[in-house]
């Protein structure tokens, strides 16, 4: 729309596309600072509630800013760059990690079906091999800072990046399937608003699928119980060890705005999308929200992830990704495919199943809830049987005087 | 068992000297450095004795002889040894008993490091708590503490003097 | 034939300054890619020489440097050494002292196996657990406080019995913080113990069969990880504890061999069970009474050389005392569970992953400061 305008106008197509190109490319560089930044924030505070801690709450409402901080903080650190490194892999790497990631943000939709910067029509796959471009950058850090612990943290990257990149892509491979087609507005608008119209519970291989491809972009986002490049208790911080300053910066922004990227593709290609219902159709705005919201629920749950599950070990991984996620994927795109051939006829059929499907799910939900409910039961119960607050006054004299002493004055008097 | 019956039945398998010293907490046994590892293996691998754990090994300056403790234990029968023998100040030197008990390897390393013992067979008879261009054994009686050591100044300070008890 | 590939070994130093080298203990590794095909560790870093400084204070003066032993169980580093003494002299100790000790001691054992499964948990990637456990120390911190005033090296355990006598409610606080606890305990079980990528980290690794451990003098919790049922407070019973009613937990290879990490970590697990069951107990039986036996000011025990073991958390820590009848000892060794451990992990890293070692010694529960003295 706006190549066309700028068309009219008489600039000519390729200039206008240039023009096009940056701006986007402006906007999605400056989304992803701002998101890193604050999705950081938030992660700190989810975790800190995980753990019963408070987390930032200094720096602004609530710790709100103190994604600035930490930004301005990491700007004016010393750029360090250790002796024996190569300097120019070292320097290109963070780039080269950075690229990788805002590429992704060429097609990926931002609510309404081709709502992507570039409708282009093998969108998944492009943004498959875009995510790759990942490997080489921490294998390059991992090599270049000349560090044994660094380069454990690349190889291990590398292994790992290439082994989850196959189950991730027959991952989604179901819904592809179903939409027929490899672009992402396609995908979208193959959805409607209603859970039985997401492709997730379209039926059992496309949950499947679903599965598969978080776990899958867990492991490739470097997260726990995924996080073995930059284990911090193993490898220190695996191939940013040797970053400091902006460089680490980088690393670090480029690891948060991974969450979106995984988070906005989990929404769009298997969570419908910013779809609406019938009455509310055509409303941008709304379909936008609709989407966020369901990209940050994802990033939530990988939050939730990271902060349960302890890590594997790299032979676990391997035979993880390698004995249990591609043979299962690989039944995933099978059964998809059987299943299509099976109801091709029957309409109704479809329809039931992805009723069933939703209603599973919802019941396991609730089952999932009534368990960590006790959890909730026990908090209380310690919150009501040991009162640290007025245990605290009481040492301090406030609430009512000490009485250790006086206990043991009586004692020595009696004799 | 009791320390008597351990001390009989040790004397009865072995003609090696063995001297069995009473202090205020009870009998020690006493033997000859050269005896050490003939000694520690008869109590190891006789069943009776069963000392299948070497719980404490060190050492104490009593000039003229460094006195070298080793303290048994039997996991098999719930009992507790402890054999010393003494070598001189000037030649400290005792074979090792790593070879029986495992644990002896670290136990010997620090009594190498702190009080200067050689221990004639062991793997790797380096210093384990000081550096390794330390000089001197801290725990003899004799030792006389640095003051300096790699460029670090260790003399005490005027205020350190000040709290020491004259 | 093809040309020959020459390889070799990595080098790779890990420690002093590493996130899961507790404190400061450095290994020294030759690995092939990630497995380690040797491990050398090097101590020493935190030798702060209280072996020798025992030589210099007096005998009452030496308990705060006891303290500094074991910082993550200063009561029972106290009271090993109190234990000693009294040992020596033949001081009788008041009955409410005992079961101050023993209330303290195991509260200390609780809090100190707490920080040993947290940080195991945390090595392996679960940072949670740990945060969650601390806040659980935090309540022993603040009850241990009520006692004696401190909250890390307490100094509370002296030669004839304890320093102070508590609040009169601090009994009656600790029961709540048992009911608490237990409840927190079975969701720590949830978070970590029953997580099956935690459960498969540690099974069947690093292996210590039963002869293994005896030969290496290992103590304690690691000790009964390999299936040897043996604690002093039951073997050797000293204090109240014959009159305490507990089981000896140890490892029978729950979920693996007997002798692997889980045991070792399932170990601990039980016996901060057990260790709730006897403040229980001691609750119910606390008499009242005195709190301090009949010491000189000028401690003078006879000339000899004694022996003393006492179970505390990270294995039982032995006292080899030398009195020449003078007011200080004349040589006083300590050895303690840390440095018998540690002493073992060269013997079974060969073959493991470097993510492996880690979880080795956080099962084996070794702190520099206890590790170096």
């Amino acid at each position: 729309m706006l190549i066309q305008t700028m068309t009219s106008l008489g600039i000519p197509e390729l200039i206008a596309q240039l023009i096009y190109a940056l701006l986007v490319a402006f906007l999605c560089v400056n989304f992803i600072a701002v998101y890193a930044g604050v999705i950081s924030v938030v992660e700190r505070r989810v975790a800190a509630k995980m753990q019963s801690r408070v987390g930032p709450n200094r720096v602004g409402p609530q710790g709100s800013l103190q994604w600035l901080a930490d930004g301005i903080k990491l700007i004016l650190k010393e750029d360090l760059i250790p002796d024996g490194a190569d300097h120019f892999l070292f320097k290109l790497a963070p780039f080269l990690m950075a690229m990788g990631v805002a590429g992704t943000f060429a097609v990926i939709p931002w609510g309404p079906a081709n709502s992507a910067a570039s409708d282009m029509n093998v969108g998944i796959l492009y943004l498959i091999s875009i995510t790759s471009l990942v490997v080489i950058a921490s294998l390059m850090a991992g090599w270049a800072s000349n560090n044994k612990w660094s380069l454990i943290g690349g190889m291990r990257s590398a292994a790992m990046i290439v082994s989850y990149e196959i189950p991730v892509a027959l991952g989604l491979l179901p819904a592809i399937l179903i939409a027929g087609s490899l672009n992402m507005g396609d995908l979208v608008s193959a959805q409607g608003w209603a859970p039985w119209d997401w492709i997730a519970f379209n039926n059992p291989f496309a949950l499947l699928g679903f599965l598969l491809f978080v776990t899958g972009s867990v492991a490739e986002s470097n997260r726990t119980p995924f996080d073995l490049t930059e284990a911090e208790s193993e490898l220190v911080a695996g191939y940013a060890t040797e970053y400091s300053g902006f460089r680490f910066a980088v690393y670090t922004l480029a690891e948060f705005a991974n969450t979106w990227v995984v988070g906005a593709v989990c929404a769009a290609v298997f969570l419908g999308a910013g779809q609406l219902p019938p009455l509310l159709e055509g409303s941008i705005p709304l379909s936008v929200a609709v989407f966020v919201g369901k990209t940050m629920f994802m990033v939530f749950v990988l939050m939730w992830f990271r902060w349960t599950l302890p890590r594997f070990r790299i032979d676990q991984m391997m035979e993880f990704s390698w004995k249990y996620m591609l043979p299962l994927s690989l039944v995933a795109f099978l059964g998809q495919a059987v299943y299509f051939l099976w109801t091709w006829e029957s309409e109704v059929a479809r329809i039931m199943v992805s009723h069933l499907m939703v209603l599973v799910f919802l019941g396991l939900f609730f089952y999932f809830l009534s368990r960590t409910m006790v959890n909730f039961k026990h908090q209380a119960v310690a919150v009501n049987s040991y009162k640290t607050e007025i245990d605290y006054l009481e040492r301090m004299g406030i609430l009512k005087p000490v009485e250790a002493v006086v206990v043991a004055e009586e004692e020595e008097g009696k004799e | 068992m009791e320390q008597k019956s351990i001390f009989e039945a040790l004397q009865s398998k072995t003609q090696l000297p063995l001297e069995w010293v009473e202090d205020a907490y009870g009998p020690k046994l006493k033997i000859a450095p050269q005896d050490l590892v003939a000694v520690l293996t008869l109590l190891k691998n006789d069943s009776a004795l069963g000392f299948d754990c070497l719980t404490n090994q060190t050492g104490s300056h009593m000039d003229p002889v460094i006195r070298l403790y080793y303290v048994l234990y039997s996991y098999l029968h719930h009992h507790e040894l402890v054999v010393f023998c003494e070598v001189p100040v000037g030649a400290p030197v005792v074979n090792s008993v790593v070879g029986l008990f495992g644990g002896a390897n670290w136990l010997e390393r620090e009594t190498f490091d702190l009080l200067g013992v050689k221990f004639t067979g062991h793997p790797d008879l380096t210093r384990i708590m000081l550096p390794e261009d330390w000089v001197g054994h801290p725990l003899r009686k004799d030792y006389v503490y640095v003051q300096e050591y790699n460029g670090i100044d260790n003399r005490p300070s005027e205020i350190t003097k000040s709290f020491q008890p004259s | 034939m093809g040309k020959q590939l020459r390889t070799e070994l990595m080098t790779i130093n890990m420690g002093p300054q590493h996130p899961s080298t507790h404190g400061v203990i450095r290994f020294i590794i030759k690995t092939d890619g990630e497995v380690i095909h040797e491990c050398q560790p090097d101590v020493g870093y935190l030798h702060r020489s209280i072996e020798k400084i025992s030589e210099k204070v007096n005998w009452q003066g030496f308990v705060p440097f006891t303290d500094r032993v074991d910082y993550l169980a200063s009561m029972n580093a106290n009271w090993a050494y109190c234990f000693a003494v009294e040992r020596m002299l033949g001081t009788e100790v008041p009955r409410r002292a005992e079961f101050l000790r023993v209330m303290v001691g195991e509260l200390n054992r609780i809090s100190s196996h707490l920080i040993a499964i947290g940080a195991t948990a945390m090595d392996l990637g679960g940072f949670t657990p740990f945060i969650q456990l601390l806040r659980e120390r935090e309540y022993i911190n603040d009850l241990l406080e009520m006692a004696c005033g401190a909250r890390l090296t307490y100094n509370y355990i002296s030669i004839g019995g304890v320093n102070y006598d508590v609040p009169r409610n601090w009994t009656e606080k600790v029961g709540e913080f048992l009911e608490h606890f237990e409840l927190a305990m079975e969701q720590m079980n949830r978070l970590i113990s029953y997580n099956r990528i935690f459960i498969n980290r540690m099974a069947n690794l690093a292996v210590i069969p039963r002869e293994m451990a005896i030969q290496y003098n290992l103590v304690g919790p690691n000790l009964r990880g390999s299936g040897v049922k043996f604690d002093l407070r039951r073997d050797h019973p000293y204090s109240v504890y014959p009159e305490l009613d507990f089981e000896v937990p140890v490892g029978v290879g729950i979920e693996g061999q007997v002798g692997d990490c889980y045991d070792r970590y399932h170990v601990r697990m039980m016996e901060i069970r057990e260790s709730i069951n006897i403040l229980r107990q001691c609750i119910k039986m606390m008499p009242p009474g005195e709190i301090q036996g009949k010491v000189k000011n000028v401690i003078k025990p006879p000339e000899g050389t004694i022996h003393v073991r006492t179970e505390t958390p990270r294995g039982d820590t032995g006292y080899l005392i030398q009195s020449d009848g003078k007011t200080s000892a004349y040589r006083l060794k300590i050895r303690t569970g840390s440095f018998t451990a540690m002493s073992v992990i060269p013997a079974v890293a060969p073959g493991l992953f470097i993510a492996d070692l880690i979880a080795l010694i956080g099962s084996l529960d070794v702190v520099a400061p206890e590790l170096d003295r």
